[in-house]
């Protein structure tokens, strides 16, 4: 009862908190994007660099959230620089993997036959192994996505804003009310990312491979 | 008299250009003036015929010596040691003779005006430039005419090609020749180098050592994704891309090459009535829908597309069950007959190879093995890996020459128009005292034959006899080995096999008394006819 009394007196800047936070996951996710496509698919052109590269960015994972935030404190400052630059860091791992593995596992038939019909290294690239990598790219952008929404709510600690201000007030003075407030409208916002790039890859995946699967 | 007008030719546009020997009157002024006109003229024509390096060398040193007033022994070493060089860059770079013979004959102009105006050449330098040149025309004309006369009847030339990864070597010293519109299969034991033969020829492999020549042209410096458009590919696995519609993967090497969108249509429409799949049906759909046998089809026409003069081909049948198999590969032959490709074939199937190949070519740890005719290959195989390979097909060694489908074939033949009536054709299987007839269409191609059963069974009075038509009746060609058409006729339940001439319109038929006669005449010689 507390929680609806709560959230009728306050839905006005915890809407704007929404607002923030989708602002971070939109920005540091397509930063993500920009970084990691590219990468992924110059890693599937040099072989070698590729299992180096990747272990690199899963290192880079596994260190901690909170780790990660005190380091870009120390080093950027607070605001919401420093928060996107860590929401960045880690939206790259899943989307790297997945273009990585999403090119090199197109059958080499496709990419043998087309070469053999003369398409340049581009050509090949851009008609026949990124329509076929769309899915597991987009897969892994939404994987990206899911995880940023709840690494973002650790970020309202270095004062990036966002729902995570409410969680981290709700801690501060015992207030598990402010908790769910903050929490709840995060797993929505997370479930709606999910839903909604489910929704992107469908439109996008061509239309010959619908039917396969 | 063809190099005469070429001389007076350039004469007159000399003259009117005489500012070139006006320069070189005014010697010290002139000598640059003089090399950037006429080097921007010769950029010009290097441009326009499309290439050159060791021949742009050759010849701004050449003018570069004209531009010295006095010619002297060591230009004319010069001169001919240039000679000797550009002589085999030219047998691999394909300097279009036209321009060489144009170039030449301006030189010639040059020294001439050189000498009139200015008076200061040395007449044994121009006297020993002269008949190098002479000399250097001389030699690449013969050479031209060679190459011409060899690119007319060679399509594809292996010269000393081999190709090794680490130590293990894949081709080793390979050499031969495939003539122009030959159905050449290459077969052998896997891992004998057939698939990466196959694959040097449009440079997914690039080899060692030696060299491949394509039409006369030597493509090992070429452009390997220009080359391969102009070559069709076919493999195994089919590889039709997914993501696109049938009408899009077979224009996709049209595009490529920047055919119109109109255009586009036009060649799936063709391909696709090659292969009898109806436009409107196929052509909006992905490959998912198609079966294994229609998607290599889409596979072949693909290949087809942009109609290369070579097409190669991968095992492209492999994955196929037998009856989709031999239903492509009679019409793989039949498109290659009609259209005139030269196709080289990879197989491990020696069936396959006696079946479609006009010479075999076998392969055994990077060498070739033997190079010949199937009727070679059967009666001399010469090795015993490839007696072996034959199987079979030795043991009717008796057979000397393989006889032809057409030699045992009736002529007299009943047909009936598709559109022909059910009662109107049972009718003529009265008349005739024939219990089938076969069915053709408007340009008298066939369709397939309809037997009284089938009428009598699901006829209905006044039908069109093209719904009972039993599509499933045996072919062969005409110039098919009649052992095949025997073959097929024994292991079946039929009683003829149809032979068809090229443009699928009926030649004959070879009935089961057709075969016991010609049985008769293999054990107790010719017989009556």
């Amino acid at each position: 009862m507390k929680l609806i009394t709560l959230f009728s007196s306050n839905w006005h800047p915890l809407l704007s908190s929404v607002g923030t936070h989708s602002m971070l996951v939109i920005i540091s996710v397509g930063l993500g994007i920009i970084i990691a496509v590219p990468l992924g698919i110059l890693l599937t052109r040099k072989s070698g660099a590729a299992p180096i590269v990747l272990a690199a960015a899963s290192m880079v994972q596994t260190i901690p959230g909170l780790v990660m935030l005190g380091f870009a404190l120390v080093l950027l400052g607070i605001g919401r620089k420093p928060a996107l630059a860590t929401l960045t860091v880690y939206s790259i791992l899943p989307i790297l993997q997945n273009t990585y593995t999403g090119i090199s596992e197109v059958p080499f038939a496709y990419t043998d036959a087309a070469k053999g019909i003369g398409m340049t290294p581009m050509q090949v690239l851009f008609k026949v192994e990124l329509p076929l990598a769309v899915a597991p790219i987009i897969s892994g952008i939404r994987t990206s996505a899911v995880y940023i929404v709840s690494w973002a709510t650790l970020a309202g600690m270095i004062g990036a804003g966002g729902l995570g201000d409410w969680i981290w007030t709700g801690l501060a003075t015992y207030n598990t009310d402010y908790i769910l407030l903050g929490a709840i409208p995060s797993a929505l916002l997370a479930l709606l990312f999910s839903a909604s790039i489910a929704l992107l890859e469908r439109l996008l995946k061509p239309r010959g491979l619908r039917r396969m699967s | 008299m063809h190099q005469h007008l070429h001389i007076v030719s350039g004469v007159l546009t000399k003259i009117s250009g005489m500012s070139y020997s006006l320069t070189l009157i005014m010697r010290n002024l002139g000598k640059k003036v003089f090399s950037m006109v006429a080097l921007s003229h010769l950029s010009k024509v290097l441009q326009s015929s499309g290439r050159c390096n060791l021949f742009d060398l050759y010849y701004e040193e050449l003018l570069a010596s004209t531009n010295i007033s006095f010619l002297g022994f060591e230009d004319v070493l010069r001169h001919l040691f240039l000679v000797i060089l550009i002589l085999p860059t030219y047998k691999n770079n394909e300097i279009p003779l036209n321009t060489i013979e144009d170039l030449i004959c301006e030189h010639v102009i040059f020294c001439i005006l050189a000498l009139v105006f200015s008076g200061a050449y040395t007449m044994f330098g121009f006297l020993c430039i002269l008949t190098t040149n002479i000399l250097l025309i001389s030699c690449l004309r013969y050479q031209n005419g060679h190459r011409a006369a060899r690119s007319r009847v060679c399509m594809i030339e292996f010269r000393n090609v081999t190709k090794r990864y680490g130590r293990t070597t894949i081709l080793d010293d390979v050499s031969f020749t495939i003539e122009r519109g030959q159905f050449v299969v290459l077969i052998g034991p896997s891992g004998c180098g057939k698939t990466t033969t196959l694959r040097t020829i449009n440079r997914l492999i690039e080899p060692k050592a030696g060299t491949l020549f394509i039409d006369g042209e030597d493509v090992t410096h070429q452009n390997p994704v220009e080359l391969r458009r102009k070559i069709g590919y076919v493999i195994q696995q089919i590889g039709l891309f997914p993501n696109m519609t049938v009408e899009q993967n077979i224009s996709v090497v049209p595009k490529l090459l920047k055919h119109s969108k109109a255009e586009c249509e036009e060649i799936t429409r063709e391909l696709l009535a090659l292969v009898d799949m109806p436009y409107e049906e196929n052509a909006s759909k992905y490959p998912s829908e198609l079966s294994g046998g229609q998607q290599q089809r889409i596979g072949v026409l693909r290949a087809l597309a942009a109609s290369p003069p070579i097409v190669l081909m991968d095992e492209p049948f492999g994955a196929l069950d037998p009856v989709t198999r031999e239903s492509l590969q009679e019409e793989v032959k039949r498109i290659q007959r009609k259209l005139k490709k030269t196709i080289v074939f990879v197989t491990h199937d020696m069936d396959e190879a006696l079946r479609l190949a006009d010479t075999i070519i076998f392969m055994d740890k990077g060498k070739i093995l033997q190079m010949a005719t199937p009727e070679e290959m059967l009666q001399h195989p010469a090795d015993p890996l490839i007696k072996s390979f034959l199987g079979r097909h030795t043991d009717d060694e008796a057979i000397a020459a393989p006889k032809k489908a057409e030699a045992f074939m009736k002529r007299r033949v009943y047909t009936v128009h598709e559109n022909a009536k059910t009662l109107e054709s049972i009718e003529r299987m009265r008349k005739r005292e024939v219990n089938s007839l076969v069915v053709i269409d408007d340009d008298e191609r066939f369709l397939g034959t309809v037997s009284i059963e089938a009428i009598k069974e699901r006829g209905k009075a006044g039908h069109p006899i093209r719904e009972y038509i039993n599509g499933e009746t045996l072919t062969v060609h005409r110039s098919d080995d009649a052992k095949e058409a025997f073959d097929k006729l024994l292991s079946s339940s039929e009683n003829y096999v149809i032979v068809l001439n090229d443009d699928r319109t009926v030649a004959g038929i070879i009935t089961r008394t057709s075969t016991a006669k010609a049985m008769g005449e293999a054990l107790w010689g010719e017989m009556d006819a």
